[in-house]
């Protein structure tokens, strides 16, 4: 089985700054994305049971190569970063195209991505991938069960009233939630042995895309305004003792009408 | 003498195959260390001996235990001297020989008047702790065929030489039976009515059964629990003498090592004589606070469990080359065990077989609070602590193998630098509010000009110049303050501490005391990491701070928290940070003293900061007196020896009348939160802290006073649940030292009140 991670490293959440008034900072202090941390887990569970190869792909600047390692030492085989200063500032529809070349030159029966991404949230790349790819989309997945003699496999999709549960033929590319289970932490022999494992970076030559079709200059999508969100209104501490204090709560709550 | 006894000179042949069979068991067990670790035993000689002299001959920590502490006396002392009448035995008379030769015989006289009495005084102690062991048995004991065996072995070996004294005395005569306190009389009574040849006779077996048994013991020993005699002394002169708060340093960047312990192989040799001098006398399962509460950890079966292993790896080396069996040796020499099997160096399999889940559990391993009431205990200065760290770190570092709810504290001190994931950019919010300033440290030197670039501001000498209450701190080349106030993350960020750090800075700014602290750039000591076994993000924290320590290079750092104090003061040193380092209680007990605090009354304290709303009303200003009980921390306590200062600063506050726990000073109890169990659930047994707050409420105490921040935490849940469950009144409240002493002084009141107020706006 040989499974694909799409990782990206994220500003550490809470401590997003943004430049030039828009743009987030990705100079340094990122880290892996939440909800790629539960896919990649769950890749490496798959792997302890099938057998095969871990793979993760990333797309960003230098910065990114810790939440790289991070996945690394985790237990992933090996990385490819996709790094080009052409792509600041792509849009997802631009990453979607890079990711999708990338992928186009590698081999996997699964691509697995999170949900979505803490900084942008966007939630779509995946599917511009699978588009791009014609492979299929099995998103919101709170359980991944590939079948290997079958070359099928079979995603538990969470829905606003229980799970479906749906399959597809692989190649095929699943977007997974928290509901996967809590990532693993490196140990420190994971650390030590992903120092030698290799990390390809490959540039937008390398993948034959033109400079000019990404970055933000070629980007449809345009951040009229960027505004942090406003300092916390005055919090109501309650310090009563137990009983007391939930009274006070349900007051609260009840006041406004929120129970 | 030895003429009177028949087949003679076969009873020195007989000891000196004992001392040969003993040796060569004893010279196995070191098989077993050759494999081990080294550890490092020559340095501090002067200490060492010392050592041994303190623990091993005065044994001052068994009379902790009054009754067993005499008991254990009247056996060792008995003992000793009994070897003396022994060895002249086996020796055709060489001893006394010797001894009776200078000023008449008087050396011997009391030789042997003191071998009587103290034979006695044997005999009334294995009384007693067979009694113990059968009738009284308290808990801490393990009820062994092996502890009997060696009780009838002693019993046997003093009651048969008073006996075979005492009939050759009636049948022979000695010029020194005069001394011979006990067995004259005797042999007067017991002896007298049988023949001359009837009393050889009965002398004779006694005389014989005595060298039996002395010999039977000398080849029993070395298997046996009982083998601590052969070798506390070694233990007591090898024990740690690096600070107990010091865990043992650690090279993570080796390739091949294995991190942490994993088997006993990764144990030191020291470690595994740990394990061959533990008598299973209990007094650290009796002590520990996990044990006590009905949690599967218990510090004796894991040093035994130790020991087995170590049995075990060598129990198929043979004590000669090419030596048949000799199943009455050792049980695991019995037949049966195949012969391929006898090589000459310790089983590599049993090893390298990991101790967790063989010598102790696994939930055993993350129960441990890291107190070290064990250690504190232990009368042969067994290290159990760095042990158990040693096995988290294997599991942390190697498996990733700990409790779920660990990850979170990992990742938040990894990422955030505070175990309790709040952004760096809180980490002055507890000083909002305050009527005065709180100076940081880089806002300090930028106005003052004297920034040290870099992080080549190397400190080694901060420690001689001063910086105690007082001093003219700011030597010239560090910080301008007379001390850096080390808030850590708990006071930073937990709102019950945040009004510590806001008392403790109050008593600062009132007596007048230049400080500042760190902001932003302080981070977590890494004590909950280290403790939990991640070496890892301990020493990327420590070397962190250590770099932002060293470039202001304050004369003193003072720390609300005993964590913070333990690892800066005691570990820090390891990565080249050396600083003078001061927990608050002494320090405030230094501004006391030196009359530059003013406490005011316990009861205005009392209403000042009172969390509890119902206290609030009462009337304040009275000096009516306060029971409060104060909670020791055990890594300021126990590990730092900080003991009266806080009681120092307790008793200077008007009215306040201290009652003790039963478990206090360095016997003291753990509040539950130590070795990152603060971040732990704790879902096995009694909770600690329900059971600490038990014994805090049974002195009748209104107020519980700590000076820790996990110790305040865990106090105050604890007595929020006692509260409700009806077993606390509702005005006990739990206070820090700091937050009593601030209460009264004229800075306080409108503080706590702005305080307040901000965060309820």
């Amino acid at each position: 089985m040989r499974i694909v991670v799409l990782l990206k490293a994220v500003p550490v959440v809470g401590n997003e700054k943004l430049v030039d008034g828009w743009r987030v900072d990705r100079s340094a202090g990122l880290e892996a994305n939440g909800n790629d941390e539960y896919v990649l887990e769950a890749g490496l569970k798959l792997i302890e049971q099938h057998g095969g190869e871990l793979v993760t792909l990333t797309m960003g600047p230098t910065p990114a190569l810790e939440a790289i390692r991070k996945a690394l030492a985790m237990g992933a085989a090996r990385a490819v970063h996709v790094q080009d200063p052409a792509l600041a500032g792509s849009d997802a529809l631009a990453t979607g195209r890079v990711l999708a070349a990338a992928l186009s030159r590698m081999e996997y029966d699964l691509v697995f991505v999170g949900a979505d991404t803490s900084d942008g949230q966007g939630g779509v790349v995946g599917a511009a991938i699978a588009t791009r790819l014609g492979s299929p989309y099995l998103s919101y997945a709170a359980r991944i069960e590939p079948d290997p003699s079958a070359g099928t496999v079979r995603v538990r999709r969470i829905s606003a009233t229980g799970y479906d549960v749906i399959e597809a033929p692989m190649p095929a590319l699943v977007a997974g939630t928290q509901l996967l289970g809590e990532p693993r932490y490196p140990s420190l022999r994971g650390i030590m042995q992903a120092r030698s494992k290799q990390i390809a970076t490959w540039s937008l030559a390398d993948l034959g895309i033109d400079a000019s079709s990404v970055g933000s200059g070629a980007s449809l999508t345009d951040v009229d305004s960027a505004t942090p969100p406003p300092a916390r209104a005055g919090a109501t501490v309650v310090r009563d003792a137990p009983d007391v204090a939930a009274e006070r709560i349900v007051e609260f709550l009840a006041a406004r009408r929120l129970i | 003498m030895t003429s009177q006894v028949p087949f003679y000179p076969l009873a020195p042949v007989l000891f000196v195959l004992s001392v040969i069979a003993f040796g060569l068991q004893m010279a196995r067990h070191l098989r077993v260390f050759e494999a081990a670790h080294p550890s490092v035993v020559t340095d501090r000689i002067g200490d060492r001996v010392r050592s041994a002299l303190v623990y091993a001959v005065a044994q001052v920590r068994m009379f902790r235990d009054t009754r067993a502490g005499v008991m254990h006396a009247a056996i060792f002392w008995g003992f000793v001297v009994l070897t003396i009448g022994t060895a002249n035995r086996v020796t055709w008379g060489l001893v006394e020989a010797i001894l009776a030769w200078p000023l008449d015989g008087w050396i011997w006289r009391v030789v042997v008047a003191a071998g009587q009495l103290l034979a006695l005084a044997v005999l009334v102690a294995i009384v007693y702790a067979t009694f113990r062991r059968l009738v009284t048995r308290p808990q801490r004991i393990t009820l062994s065929r092996d502890a009997l065996l060696i009780l009838v072995l002693i019993a046997g070996i003093v009651a048969t030489e008073l006996v075979a004294e005492a009939f050759r005395l009636a049948r022979y005569g000695d010029p020194y039976q005069a001394a011979t306190l006990v067995s004259y009389p005797l042999g007067r009574v017991i002896a007298a009515p049988f023949s001359p040849s009837a009393q050889q006779v009965v002398f004779g077996i006694t005389w014989w059964a005595n060298i039996v048994l002395v010999c039977a013991f000398l080849v029993y020993l070395p298997g046996s629990k009982h083998l601590h005699v052969a070798t506390a002394f070694f233990n007591t002169a090898f024990r740690k003498l690096a600070p107990r708060g010091e865990l043992p340093p650690m090279d993570l960047e080796s390739e091949t090592a294995t991190f942490g312990v994993r088997a006993i192989a990764d144990l030191g040799w020291k470690d595994l004589l740990d394990g061959f001098t533990c008598t299973e006398c209990g007094r650290c399962q009796s002590q520990c606070p996990a044990w006590a509460t009905g949690k599967p950890l218990n510090p004796k079966t894991f040093i035994m469990g130790l020991r087995q292993m170590a049995v075990d790896a060598e129990s198929g080396v043979p004590l000669l080359p090419r030596m048949p069996r000799v199943p009455w040796i050792r049980p695991s020499d019995a037949p049966g065990r195949p012969a391929a099997d006898r090589a000459a160096v310790p089983d590599a399999t049993a090893l390298s077989r990991p101790i967790v889940d063989a010598a102790i559990p696994y939930d055993a391993v993350w129960d441990c609070v890291t107190c070290g009431a064990c250690v504190e205990a232990c009368p042969v200065t067994i290290e159990h602590v760095d042990k158990i760290v040693g096995l988290r770190r294997n599991l942390v570092l190697e498996d990733s193998r700990f409790p779920a709810e660990v990850t979170a504290a990992f990742t938040n001190m990894e990422r955030h630098g505070n175990p309790w994931g709040q952004p760096r950019s809180a980490r002055l919010d507890w000083a909002k509010g305050l009527p005065f300033e709180v100076p940081v440290a880089a806002d300090l030197l930028a106005a003052t000009g004297t920034a040290r670039g870099g992080a080549s501001g190397a400190n080694g000498t901060s420690a001689a110049t001063g910086g105690a209450p007082g001093a003219d701190g700011g030597s010239g080349a560090g910080l301008p303050v007379d001390v850096l106030y080390w808030v850590g993350c708990a006071a930073a960020f937990d709102d019950r501490n945040r009004r510590v750090a806001r008392a403790f800075a109050t008593c600062l700014h009132e007596a007048g005391v230049r400080f500042a602290v760190l902001g932003e750039e302080e981070s977590c000591s890494g004590d909950p990491a280290r403790r939990m076994g991640n070496e890892y993000v301990y020493q990327m924290l420590a070397q962190a701070n250590v770099e932002t320590l060293n470039r202001y290079a304050p004369p003193a750092i003072v720390t609300t928290c005993p964590h913070c104090f333990n690892t800066i003061a005691n570990e820090y040193p390891e990565f080249g940070g050396r600083y003078r380092v001061v927990h608050h209680s002494a320090y405030l007990a230094r501004l006391v003293a030196e009359g530059r605090l003013h406490p005011a009354t316990a009861e205005a304290a009392a209403t000042a900061t009172t969390e509890a709303a119902a206290t609030a009303d009462e009337p304040a200003g009275e000096a009516a007196s306060r029971a409060v009980t104060y909670h020791d921390s055990c890594y300021l306590t126990r590990y730092n020896g900080v003991v009266e200062e806080p009681r120092a600063v307790l008793a200077a506050i008007p009215g306040v009348e201290l009652r003790e726990m039963e478990r206090h000073g360095r016997q003291s109890f753990c509040c539950g939160a130590g070795g990152g169990r603060m971040w732990m659930e704790e879902q096995r047994g009694v909770r600690i802290n329900a059971e600490r707050t038990r014994q805090a409420l049974e002195t009748g105490a209104e107020t519980i006073a700590t000076a820790c921040p996990f110790c305040l935490v865990m106090m105050r849940d604890g007595v929020a649940d006692a509260a409700a469950a009806g077993a606390a009144g509702p005005g006990v409240q739990t206070i820090d030292i700091a937050e009593l002493l601030a209460a009264g002084l004229p800075t306080t009141a409108g503080a706590e009140a702005s305080a307040d107020a901000e965060v309820q706006a």
